[in-house]
């Protein structure tokens, strides 16, 4: 366990040296949201307040927590992976003595964290005084349920994308597979409408798909959440053994059939 | 003498677009791949505003009809600007890996020579999807021969205006060692709104978005000069994209005097 605690650490501090990067993706992260704060201000005024019983406050808190979870960039595990693949760097770090896959996870995850810890503090804080306090029970129980959720959304979406990323084993390109699941995560999440609004069948698709799982923290901005925070993290917990298993299978085969690309 | 040079910069241009298309080619499945693979993508745009118009109904005229032209054009412009113009984002990255030295000694002209030296395969997939979609939403908006002449001849300043977005994000590279992330960015601040329903944006949102920040010209604008045949807004346009092409050569040329080389050598296809 030690060698990883040491990579996690390496990849952190040097991280927080490009200090440039943190702040302009904090910032980028930051206009999507007000962009949308304005154009959902204006919606729900032209529709009269509410849409299926959400209003604007619950839709820009649901928004808000997308892109705060989306700030760890843990998507970006299956480019890294691809490229390693491409450049043949992965030969050398397969024949390393620590799995390759959670290096791989380890290392984005440090990556992320710098991402979040300026994102979700300026974003709680922007929310707040422009939007005020999200509908929220806002006891024990739906902290406790947030917590469990935000753990599982991001090892579901570390194993998900590794999975992604694994591909390129075969591929060598797969960003093909990756928009097309990445794209997935964006619409059946939550990014840009809240997954409340959706017609019945794609809510649905979105509440026991794995692309809408990894991004079920949406759900804690609505104010029925603390009802049906158990089934979805059940869903959860389903996705992330089906797809660790599926992992490691798909892994299995890959370390036979790495590509020399002379990196 | 002028008409000679122009000549000249247009056909060289060319001949290194060409090179460059050969080039991603060659690999015939990936090739194939990003661009499918990037038409899939872009559907995801048109479902989400799809479920809005869903959700909301029109809001100031925009209806499914819109938001389909709205993503066919702003993926066909995109792919317009950056399929074969690819090298307007990727400044930092030739920056940084040292090509910038021998675009700055070739004898075109620098924002043509920046422009083309790099094709992104993706972006041809954007195109195909874009071409699509414009048809299917012109389908859908019962356009008349006048809206479809304006359609067509609000295409070339709306690329233009995307491409200019391109250089001026990227330019920021001769400030910043490590500006790839910064750049890309500051361009999505432009290109993200150039997304959404132009219903939305009222008042001061609108006016920021169409003259500090142009998004609207590249999706919204384009959208309402065809339903609502606005000649004087595409008039508009085509000022607007001379304004920022001047903006764009400018900041260009400061950019270079704060230029030094690190002296890397790195390689180019082109």
């Amino acid at each position: 366990m030690g060698k990883y605690w040491t990579i996690f650490i390496i990849s952190l501090k040097d991280t927080f040296h490009y200090r440039n990067r943190i702040l302009s993706n904090m910032v980028m992260l930051l206009f999507r949201v007000g962009i949308l704060v304005f154009l959902y201000s204006y919606a729900f005024k032209y529709v009269g307040g509410e849409v299926n019983n959400i209003n604007f406050q619950i839709t820009i808190w649901s928004i808000g927590f997308y892109f705060v979870l989306l700030s760890l960039n843990m998507r970006r595990v299956s480019q890294t992976i691809k490229r390693d693949v491409q450049t043949g760097d992965v030969e050398v770090l397969l024949n390393k003595p620590y799995n390759y896959l959670l290096y791989s996870i380890l290392t984005q995850f440090a990556k992320g964290i710098p991402n979040i810890l300026t994102t979700a503090p300026a974003m709680l804080l922007v929310l707040i005084i422009f939007i005020g306090r999200p509908q929220i029970a806002g006891n024990m129980e739906w902290f406790l349920y947030f917590g469990i959720i935000a753990v599982l959304s991001i090892v579901l979406s570390f194993i998900a994308y590794t999975f992604i990323g694994t591909i390129a084993f075969w591929l060598q390109d797969s960003d093909a597979v990756y928009w097309l699941y990445d794209k997935s995560v964006m619409v059946l999440g939550g990014a840009y409408i809240p997954v409340a609004l959706f017609p019945h069948s794609i809510k649905l698709l979105s509440e026991y798909s794995p692309m809408g799982a990894m991004m079920f923290i949406t759900h804690a901005a609505y104010p029925n959440f603390n009802t049906y925070a158990l089934r979805l993290i059940s869903t959860q917990v389903v996705w992330i053994i089906i797809m660790s298993l599926a992992l490691m299978v798909l892994f299995n085969f890959a370390r036979r059939k790495v590509d020399i690309n002379g990196g | 003498m002028v008409v000679k040079n122009i000549r000249t910069e247009i056909l060289a241009a060319v001949a290194f677009m060409r090179a460059n298309l050969k080039a991603a080619a060659e690999l015939r499945t990936a090739f194939a791949l990003q661009i499918i693979g990037m038409m899939i993508n872009n559907m995801s745009f048109v479902i989400i505003w799809l479920f809005f118009s869903h959700a909301f109904g029109a809001v100031n005229g925009w209806g499914p009809a819109e938001i389909v032209m709205l993503d066919g054009l702003a993926a066909l412009i995109f792919g317009i600007a950056f399929g074969f113009g690819s090298g307007a984002r990727s400044l930092p990255d030739i920056i940084h890996n040292g090509v910038f030295d021998n675009i700055l000694l070739n004898p075109r002209i620098l924002y043509i020579r920046i422009s083309v030296s790099r094709l992104e395969v993706s972006a041809l997939g954007d195109m195909i999807f874009g071409l699509i979609l414009v048809v299917i939403g012109a389908v859908m908006m019962e356009v008349s021969p006048l809206q479809f002449l304006l359609l067509i001849s609000s295409i070339p300043p709306a690329s233009l205006i995307m491409l200019n977005m391109g250089i001026i994000a990227s330019s920021i590279a001769f400030l910043l060692t490590d500006a790839m992330e910064v750049s890309r960015n500051i361009f999505e601040i432009f290109f993200g709104p150039s997304l959404y329903p132009g219903g939305l944006f009222q008042g001061n949102l609108r006016f920021f978005f169409m003259f500090v920040v142009p998004s609207l010209f590249v999706g919204a604008i384009p959208v309402e000069i065809i339903r609502d045949s606005d000649i004087k807004t595409f008039i508009l346009t085509w000022t607007m994209a001379i304004f920022w092409t001047l903006v764009a050569l400018t900041l260009l040329n400061k950019g270079v005097k704060y230029y030094e080389s690190s002296n890397l050598i790195g390689a180019r296809a082109v």
